[in-house]
């Protein structure tokens, strides 16, 4: 296995990329089961973020290690979906055991989110996207650890706009989800604008 | 459903309402939105998207069902997960051997089927616990309503964002708002389309409300989404509209959970029933209370159900 060197500003721009025009939520629409569901409160959207990234961080490590390592010589890359979903799902119940008995503190600020987080997408997603894209394991940390950042961007913006709409007064059709997904439309745009920026 | 006993053609039209209409996976239960939103860019995508989920569904119903009583509790979601990501993995390769071009426009949301929080949430709450017969057609038409809701979704931004229909020009003169194939245009049609739904269940339920208040006070069988239970109706309760909407108000705590175990009062219902006849067949003083809650039930669900052609035109 042999990757194209990747200088410093390339890595750069990969993650300004990843976090701003290739936003998981807003471009790729990975993830949207937690953005739309614990994005009510800003602590919770903050909480469930850096939990992800967290998460997405560490098993982009992992999983690039369990490809190039396992599936390719074994020439069983074909079962990569079944091979990181479990390895993510073990991952997840080692991140929460290990953050229990050695980090209380953050256990206790991540902890609840932490389950939610094996059947999220953004983070199988992202382990896809590294393999695909064909990413060393550099570049495949960092993008798993910018992606989480656009995500928790997304996410805290988005509560801070729902707790905004608390005091909107819409239609009655409207109330509840309808209104969350077209305040969501309304972000997207604003992110598909960052797709008009070029990185020379 | 007792062993042996012949699965009704009652119990699969119901089924088929249910998993269509009444329960839509995207439409009122809420789920998978994801691929909902990223794969509905055309009809054809949509279509794609819906039926390889369908497909992993009845497999993955299929299967679970058969090993409901050899799968222990405590690592059920491993097995679960396990058996997805297989009949994933044998989607995704039929797909590339077969329809390349769909598979490539799809992109990893093929692979991320195993993340799909449908076919998790109809593997708990109801291949787990039924037989296999009733999880296949559990699996199909929960399918269906996914594809069927994605096809809604595909042929409405299709038709504004590009003013194509399966690739042919169908409005002249239309200059085509490309807002609608971008990734904000998926949320926008998403949140009119569930608005509608809203108003439309609104309507209803205001008119069943003051209907139903006289003769019937307590009505299993019908989804709770459905199911009005308060006597005494009061217009500040739709303040936060709970009663229209249970699954599907983003305020609530457990919103969440729901993704994974979704909150399907009607497959909860029909256990009750199931139970109840079992009991009802091995000991016959139950028999009366059995058929009272069916003759009940079915009337009512019947002034419930809405056909989806109505529905789209209105």
């Amino acid at each position: 296995m042999t990757f194209a060197p990747i200088t410093v500003r390339g890595l750069f721009l990969l993650m300004l990329g990843a976090v701003l025009t290739e936003n998981f939520i807003f471009s790729k629409f990975y993830g949207c089961c937690p953005f739309l569901g614990v994005s009510d409160k800003p602590d919770k959207a903050l909480g469930m973020g850096m939990a992800v990234t967290f998460v997405m961080t560490v098993s982009g490590a992992v999983t690039w290690a369990v490809y190039y390592y396992v599936l390719v010589p074994l020439g069983l890359t074909y079962l990569r979906t079944v091979a990181f979903i479990l390895v993510i799902s073990v991952l997840v119940q080692f991140i929460e055991m290990f953050l229990r008995r050695f980090v209380p503190a953050l256990y206790s600020s991540l902890g609840i989110y932490l389950p939610l987080i094996t059947t999220n997408c953004a983070v199988l997603g992202a382990a896809l996207v590294n393999i695909q894209s064909g990413y060393g394991f550099v570049p495949s940390v960092c993008y798993g650890f910018a992606a989480g950042i656009g995500f928790t961007l997304a996410m805290v913006l988005f509560a801070g706009v729902r707790a905004k709409m608390e005091f909107a007064d819409p239609p009655r059709a409207f109330r509840g989800f309808p209104l969350t997904l077209i305040a969501a439309g309304l972000l997207a745009m604003i992110f598909s604008g960052f797709s008009g920026i070029s990185f020379g | 459903m007792k062993r042996g006993e012949a699965y009704s053609f009652r119990r699969l039209l119901a089924q088929m309402k249910e998993g269509l209409i009444t329960n839509n996976p995207i439409f009122v239960q809420l789920l998978g939105m994801c691929p909902t939103l990223a794969t509905t860019t055309s009809l054809v995508n949509g279509l794609g998207m819906g039926l390889a989920a369908t497909a992993v569904l009845v497999c993955s119903n299929l299967l679970i069902s058969l090993l409901r009583k050899v799968i222990s509790r405590e690592v059920r979601i491993a097995c679960y997960i396990t058996i997805i990501s297989g009949f994933v993995t044998a989607v995704e390769l039929l797909m590339k051997a077969f329809f390349f071009e769909l598979y490539g426009s799809l992109g990893l949301f093929i692979p991320l089927i195993v993340v799909n929080c449908i076919i998790f949430g109809r593997a708990e709450a109801f291949a787990s616990r039924n037989p296999v017969i009733p999880s296949v057609f559990d699996g199909l038409f929960t399918g269906l309503g996914f594809t069927g809701a994605l096809c809604i979704i595909g042929f409405i931004r299709e038709l504004l964002g590009t003013g194509k229909i399966l690739g042919r020009a169908v409005l002249p003169g239309y200059s085509p708002a490309v807002i609608f194939i971008l990734p904000a245009g998926a949320f926008f049609t998403l949140g009119f389309i569930i608005a509608a739904v809203q108003k439309f269940r609104n309507v209803r339920s205001d008119r069943g409300r003051f209907a139903r208040l006289s003769n019937v006070s307590e009505i299993s069988g019908i989804p709770s989404t459905l199911r009005v239970v308060d006597e005494n109706y009061d217009d500040s309760e739709f303040i936060d509209d709970g009663s229209n909407s249970a699954p599907s108000d983003p305020d609530s705590d457990g919103e969440f959970e729901l993704d994974f175990y979704p909150d399907d009062d009607s497959t909860a219902a029909y256990m009750e029933a199931w139970a109840r006849e079992e009991a009802a067949s091995s000991g016959s003083a139950d028999e009366a209370a059995g058929d009272g809650t069916q003759s009940n039930a079915v009337p009512v669900s019947e002034t419930e159900g809405f056909s989806a052609e109505a529905f789209i035109d209105g």
